[in-house]
This record gives structure tokens, sequence and C-alpha cells, in this order.
């Protein structure tokens, strides 16, 4: 769609892990402003491994991220949201004791601006009114799919450029896996460009622009959705024959 | 009736002290899940701290509230930078027995330096003396104003926590640190403040204590000991139940020597913490 958007993020040649073991090898690819970009995979082939060394929690081995021309490698991860990146991340990890509506001014951390933090709380609210219904309810008595729109609405607080999201769907039943992704159709709307990473490749193939398909810790496919979709080995092995 | 009030508002006084020091204990272990034992040792510092600067300016021990907690909070948040940040990184028993050591330290070196000797503040320095009659019950200002300190104090932070900006950031980091990073919260930050802070707590406890009680190295070890089965009793973690665990334990203390036998005080706390632990074995706030 947007391909000729400027790239917002890139990753070179990234190699990170634990214990001094690499997790991941040579991983390079690079986000354009606008699009739904997706990195896909099974269990343990490196798309965790990936984010966690994009956003700080792990420090890359070598290889250069590069966030707006800024070179952003083995920043800690309270920094990351200061550069206009959000990340959700897996399991929602919502502060439990706190209300909704604390959880997302939580996301507005850093916006010291009252009146910055309502307008994006307004924004948010319009845009999930669901959560609006649920403003003052305790984060951790909220059912999975409710906890993952709060996740992605906290993510929106801090006004991102990039929102990462990582494996939205995970324990989700499908018609709430429907229900979020289209939520990440309607925010990319508002400018804002999404990495996702899912294991359900069937939904995501469907509503991304481009995605690549990792094993054993290295891309080993890439391509639009579509193109993805279509592909006979993509089938056999993520889609179910 | 009488009887009763009288014991409840001593056993008030004690729990007061033993409720602000679990109540630091409790914060320090809910956001970096380090066990202070140096707590009890904070709240002993803080004791000569007022004594000296009662000493030396004649200055009213509750006046000297403000300058205990701040010398408290600086001297909590240099322990933090040079030893526990490096604990941290270190294995979990290095963890766990840190802060006993620190507490060692800290009492030798107050052994040393201060000697051994039982001191007291000079009743003629104080502003409060003397009784009042509250209905039925007789009160000693010299135990009532310091009570009133504590709750204020414990009422301040819970104000701090849950209304201010780096409160609210205090309590996110210790639900879920990976969040809370991911938010734009600096750990480390919060780690040495909420460590700068629990001293301070203790610290204000040390003051309001030096009212009424002797002032001597080994203070605090009591207090230690009580201020950690309350925050067991009130729920690991929970600061509102750390605060309500250790009025719990005072009032338990208090009523057990009054109407059974001052002997058997011991026994009567540990016999209150057991029978609650065998209905809420995760202590009454502890719902997680």
């Amino acid at each position: 769609m947007s391909s000729d958007g400027k790239v917002i993020l890139e990753v070179k040649n990234l190699k990170a892990g634990y214990n001094g073991l690499p997790a991941i090898h040579d991983v390079s690819f690079s986000v354009k402003e606008g699009q739904i970009l997706a990195i896909l995979g099974s269990n343990g082939a490196g798309k965790s491994s990936t984010l966690r060394a994009l956003t700080g929690a792990i420090t890359p081995m070598g290889g250069q991220i590069l966030f707006n021309g800024e070179d952003i490698t083995g920043i800690p991860s309270y920094k990351i949201v200061s550069k206009g990146m959000a990340m959700v991340p897996e399991g929602r990890m919502l502060f439990p004791g706190m209300s909704v509506e604390e959880n997302l001014n939580m996301g507005a951390y850093l916006i010291k601006d009252k009146a910055v933090v309502e307008e994006r709380l307004k924004m948010v609210y319009e845009l999930f009114p669901r959560v609006q219904e649920r403003r003052a309810q305790k984060a951790g008595t909220l059912s999975g799919g409710e906890q993952q729109m709060v996740a992605i609405a906290r993510g929106l607080m801090s006004n991102p450029k990039l929102l990462i999201l990582d494996e939205p769907s995970l324990g989700l039943m499908p018609k709430l896996v429907a229900e979020v992704f289209e939520f990440v159709e309607q925010i990319t709307k508002l400018g804002i460009t999404i990495l996702i990473v899912e294991q359900n490749a069937n939904e995501t193939l469907k509503m991304c622009d481009y995605a690549f398909i990792m094993q054993n810790g290295e891309i080993v496919m890439e391509g639009t959705g579509e193109d993805l979709l279509a592909d006979e080995n993509v089938k056999k092995a993520y889609l179910g024959g | 009736m009488q009887m009763f009030l009288q014991a409840l508002f001593e056993g008030l006084i004690n729990g007061s002290t033993i409720a602000l020091v679990a109540m630091g204990v409790s914060l320090v272990w809910g956001v970096m899940g380090i066990l202070s034992f140096s707590q009890g040792e904070f709240l002993m510092l803080a004791m000569f701290i007022t004594f000296y600067i009662n000493a030396y300016f004649g200055l009213d021990p509750l006046l000297c509230l403000p300058f205990a907690m701040v010398a408290l909070f600086v001297i909590g948040f240099a322990i933090y930078k040079l030893i526990i940040a490096r604990a941290l990184k270190g294995p979990t028993l290095s963890q766990r027995l840190i802060t006993f050591a620190l507490s060692m330290v800290l009492v030798n070196t107050a052994l040393l330096v201060f000697s051994g000797d039982f001191k007291t503040i000079p009743t003629e320095t104080l502003m409060f003396s003397g009784s009042i009659q509250l209905g039925l019950l007789i009160v000693p200002l010299q135990k009532l104003v310091p009570l009133i300190l504590s709750l204020s104090v414990a009422l301040f932070m819970f104000w701090f926590l849950n209304k201010t900006r780096t409160g609210t950031a205090i309590r996110a980091v210790s639900m879920n640190k990976t969040a809370a990073g991911l938010v734009g919260i600096n750990a480390d930050r919060i780690y040495s403040l909420a460590f700068g802070l629990s001293a301070a707590t203790a610290g204000a406890a040390g003051c309001a204590l030096t009212y009424f009680y002797y002032v001597y190295p080994n203070v605090g070890k009591n207090f230690q000991l009580w201020s950690f089965i309350a925050v067991v009793l009130g729920g690991f973690g929970s600061i509102p139940g750390a605060f309500v665990g250790g009025l719990i334990m005072g009032i338990a203390d208090t009523m057990t020597g009054v109407y059974v036998n001052a002997a058997l005080k011991y026994v009567g706390v540990i016999v209150v913490f057991l029978l609650i632990v065998q209905f809420k074995p995760k202590g009454l706030f502890g719902g997680k």
C-alpha cells in the first residue's frame, strides 16, 4: 500500500540472545510509515527475542537498530517510549491492582501536561468505547479480550509513531481475535505504524501490508500479506494445509 | 471498660511504631523483592539523630521529625545506590542476606560510636507532658502526640503512593516491572526512591518513639522482628496490610499483658498471628 513511505524503523543484522548464546542471527528488516508489518513464526522462532532486543529488554550482541534515523541500539527499555515507540507486551501486562483509567494514565506517564493526557484519554475512549465502560474497574478483573484492548489503549496513550504488538491474539477466542485485529486496522488510520508479532498467521496475513516469517532465529521468507497467503510452503507450515 | 480502652490505646501506640516499620519492609519487598532486615536499624539511627539534635539544640523530638526523615531518606537512598543496587545484580541469596549484614554493621557501629548505654530525652525539653482526660480514658500526652504523628505519617504515605505521580509509578513497578519500564518508568530510580522512603518512614517511627522510649543501639531488633510478623499478617507486599498488621500486633501485645499475664505477651501476639494465618494463609490483604 504505502510502499513509498518513509522508513521509520530499520533493523540491520541484529543478533541477540541470552547468556551469551544468540537466539536470533542476522535479522534485518525495515518498517515504513503507515504500514502494518508482521513478523510471523512458531514458538521459539525468535520473534519475541527480536522484539526484546528492539525494546531494550535484552542487549543486542551485534547489529544496529535505527528509529527515525536515530541509532537506538541497546537503549534501556524505559527510554523507548520517549522516542515515540510503544510496546504492547505479550500477556497484556496490565497493572492488575489499578483501575482501567489508572492503567491508561500510566501509559501517558511521560506526558506531564494534564490537558494533553485528558485529550489522549478522550481519543482512546472514542476508539474503544468498551474500555470507557470499564474505566473504574480494576484491570485484574477484566476478561482476556478486554485486557488486550486496555493494553493496546495504554500503548496509544503515549501518542506513539510506532506501536509494537507482541502476540495480541494469544489466549483469546477466535471471535475476540477478529475484534482485536479490527482495532489494529483502525489504529493505522490514525497515522500510527504497526509492528505486529504473531503466531496466528492466517488472520495476520489478511490484515498486514508486509510480513516476515522467522524460523530458528532467522528470517526465512518475506512478502506482502496476499503473496504469503497464496504461497504453498506457507500454507503447509503455518496455515494448516 | 475503662481498662479495655486504656489497653487499646497503649496497644495502638505500640502498634503504630511496628506499623510504620512494617510499611517500609512491605514497600521495599513489593517494589524490589528485597527483604529489609535493616529497617529496625533505620529506626534506631533516627532515634539517635533525634536524641542528639535534642541534646545539642534542645529541640523537641517531634520538631526533629522533618530532619530525621530527610536524613534517613538520604541514608536509605545512599545505601540503595552503594549496596542494594549491586546486590540486586547478584544471586538471590546475597539479595536476601545483604540487609541482614547491613543491620549488623549498623548496630555495631552504633555501639562503637554511641556506646551501649540507654539514653532518654529529658522530660523538661518535651513540649507535651502531663495527661488529659478523654471520656473514660486518662491519656498521657507524651504518648498521644507521638501516636497522632505516627498515624499522620502513615496517612501521608498512603496519600503519596496513591495520589502522586511518583507514588503511582512506585505502585506500578511493584505490580509489573516490565510494563512499568515500557511506559517509561526508570525502575532503578523508583527503587532508590522506595528504599529512601522506607528508611524515612522507619525514621519517623524512631523519632516519635524517642518521646517515651529508651534510645540504644539494639532498640530496632524487637520492632524489626515484630514488623516482619506484621507484614506476613497483613499480606506480603501490601502496604495497608502491613499497617493494619502492625496495629493488630501492638494491640494483641498489650491486651495479653493486661488481661492474661505480662509474661505471656509475646505468646499472645504469636497466637493471634497463628490464628489469622490459619484462616488467611496469605495474610489479611494478600489477595494475589
